[in-house]
């Protein structure tokens, strides 16, 4: 695997705030990847330092060979930017137009580009607006627009869905599907869902500093894991019955809603194991809304990131 | 280039460029309506001789109103003067909004700091040369009409004052792009560029009386330079201006290669 990205003990502040403490990873070549953690942890200021927005204070970054600032990566980076307006009394279309030619395009070939970004994101009705005059949400699509102008090979996306109507978010994901063939990605989402549908590797970050970097399949373990969301919060004799269970190892309600529990078992028949549990409960008239085998992502996430 | 001639375009119809041209247009209108009622004999009275005398040197005051066409003087002594207000209006936001409200992002993915940071400086100029020259070619027709002079004459000394005038903004626009480039509005710019230009004027008047010898921290002390007694002396206030150009716009960028965007 070529790496594309490279980070190495990056550290950055801003007065007594530490954004970045010692981040270190590295991105592969066409890979999507997942950036994840809470809110201040550093997210936002490591794509501002990937693409040269501002200087680590120190560390060292790579970005396809080249330091952030280099000359050589202009427009072979693309990005969506969190909440950035565009240029004020100047409609989309000429915007656009004026990114492509600072890339390097040529006046017709900048234009044979921006009717292509503009099929691509579905903005042939926007372009002709001002920004100002636009939704939040197409706002949104128009940004992520110009991030695709000239086939970038990395683009990074911060938070593109978030805000966007449940139709525009479903959208763009469909998009982000799209663009993973041929770009390398890396999605900054607190949906950990999207995440999970959208990318095949996954990077914790918190308080600055990594977590865990790792593929998403290796967070989710299918086999000797069940969540199950009952309808009311099971009562204690509930629980202890499941425990009592020869296979069940753990069973853990989550801290948010006690109705969901996540049970981990052993054995050499996860479906008879399964069966037992779903049989037990029903006993106890516990009923079951929802059932997923695997431990859920969202869970893991959080644990990981609880417990750092 | 693309950058600058974008920014030039679009400046006509935004807020940054309509600040500066209103009051620069108003201003000269009102200027040149006066030079063109009352100028012609009052412009080269004694009486004019002296007053410009108590500003300038008696042999420069002469010269300004009676060895040249003398409207195209007053436009000269008049642009001079308020060349740092009008530069400041008409440069006030090179960096300084876009970079807080982080719009240089999109163009951050696609051309160097450099290449924003010289784009936005030509641009500014552009504009501010533009306008005064179209003012200077009104004053140089006015001047045609009132100063009965010989055309040629009249034109060698226009492209004269042109040049004197355009050289004369270029530190202050440079002196603009270093306060935008640590601000984060071109209101606070303006102030900040008009305090700070107030600041250094008389800290270098201090300096200078104390010290016993010119301390010249802003452009203003080379005008009587530039007015010409003798060509070595416009010669040196056009090397003195390009020094603070030079000085004023490499801060501007230095600070700008380190802002955060």
């Amino acid at each position: 695997m070529d790496t594309l990205i490279k980070c190495r003990d990056v550290y950055k502040s801003f007065g007594s705030i530490r954004a970045l403490a010692g981040l270190s990873f590295a991105v592969g070549n066409h890979s999507s990847v997942g950036l994840v953690g809470p809110n201040g942890a550093g997210k936002t200021t490591l794509f501002s330092i990937i693409c040269g927005f501002m200087r680590p204070d120190s560390g060292h970054i790579n970005i396809l060979g080249h330091r952030p600032d280099s000359l050589l990566l202009k427009g072979r980076i693309g990005i969506l930017p969190q909440d950035v307006p565009m240029l004020q009394g100047i409609t989309v279309h000429t915007q656009l137009i004026l990114l492509a030619r600072l890339q390097g395009f040529s006046r017709n070939r900048a234009g044979r580009e921006i009717e292509r970004v503009i099929d691509l994101s579905g903005i042939s009705g926007l372009i002709h607006q001002l920004p100002e005059t636009l939704s939040f949400g197409q706002r949104k699509r128009v940004i992520l627009a110009q991030a695709l102008i000239g086939k970038p090979e990395v683009i990074l996306l911060d938070e593109p869905t978030s805000g966007l109507d449940p139709v525009a978010a479903n959208d763009v994901r469909a998009l982000i599907q799209k663009l993973r063939a041929e770009h390398t990605l890396i999605v900054s989402s607190h949906n950990l869902d999207e995440i999970r549908n959208v990318c095949n590797e996954i990077i914790i970050i918190d308080r600055g500093s990594l977590v865990r970097q790792c593929t998403i399949q290796e967070l989710v373990e299918h086999d000797n894991y069940l969540t199950i969301l009952l309808e009311h919060t099971p009562e204690e004799q509930t629980l202890r019955s499941l425990r009592s269970l020869p296979a069940v190892t753990r069973i853990t309600a989550d801290a948010v809603n006690p109705k969901k529990l996540s049970i981990q078992f052993q054995g050499a028949q996860p479906d008879q194991v399964q069966f037992r549990i779903l049989e037990l409960l029903q006993q106890h008239n516990a009923a079951v809304v929802e059932f997923s085998r695997g431990s859920a992502f969202t869970d893991k996430v959080v644990e990981l990131v609880r417990g750092h | 280039m693309i950058l600058a001639f974008f920014d030039l375009r679009h400046a006509l119809f935004r807020l940054k460029g309509l600040l500066f041209l209103l009051p620069f247009v108003f201003f000269w209108y009102w200027i040149f309506k006066f030079l063109y009622v009352q100028g012609g004999d009052l412009l080269v009275s004694r009486v004019s001789v002296q007053l410009l005398s108590w500003l300038y040197k008696p042999a420069v005051a002469q010269i300004l109103l009676i060895s040249h066409p003398a409207s195209l003087s007053v436009f000269l002594i008049i642009a001079l003067a308020t060349t740092p207000l009008f530069a400041m209006l008409g440069s006030c936001d090179q960096l300084a909004g876009d970079a807080a409200r982080q719009t240089f992002r999109f163009f951050l993915t696609r051309c160097t700091r450099t290449e924003i940071f010289l784009g936005r400086f030509i641009a500014s100029y552009i504009l501010v040369a533009t306008a005064t020259i179209l003012s200077a070619i009104a004053a140089t027709i006015i001047s045609v009409h009132i100063d009965q002079r010989p055309m040629e004459v009249t034109l060698i000394y226009a492209m004269q004052v042109v040049l004197m005038t355009l050289m004369y903004v270029l530190p202050f626009v440079g002196y603009m792009a270093a306060i935008s480039a640590l601000m984060s509005s071109a209101l606070s710019t303006l102030l900040m560029g008009m305090m700070a230009y107030l600041a250094l004027s008389i800290t270098g008047s201090y300096l200078g009386h104390r010290l016993g010898m010119d301390v010249a921290l802003v452009p203003g002390g080379v005008k009587e330079l530039l007015f010409g007694i003798n060509p070595h002396d416009q010669l040196y206030a056009g090397i003195e201006l390009l020094a603070y150009a030079a000085v004023y716009t490499s801060l501007g960028w230095f600070l700008f290669r380190r802002r955060n965007i």
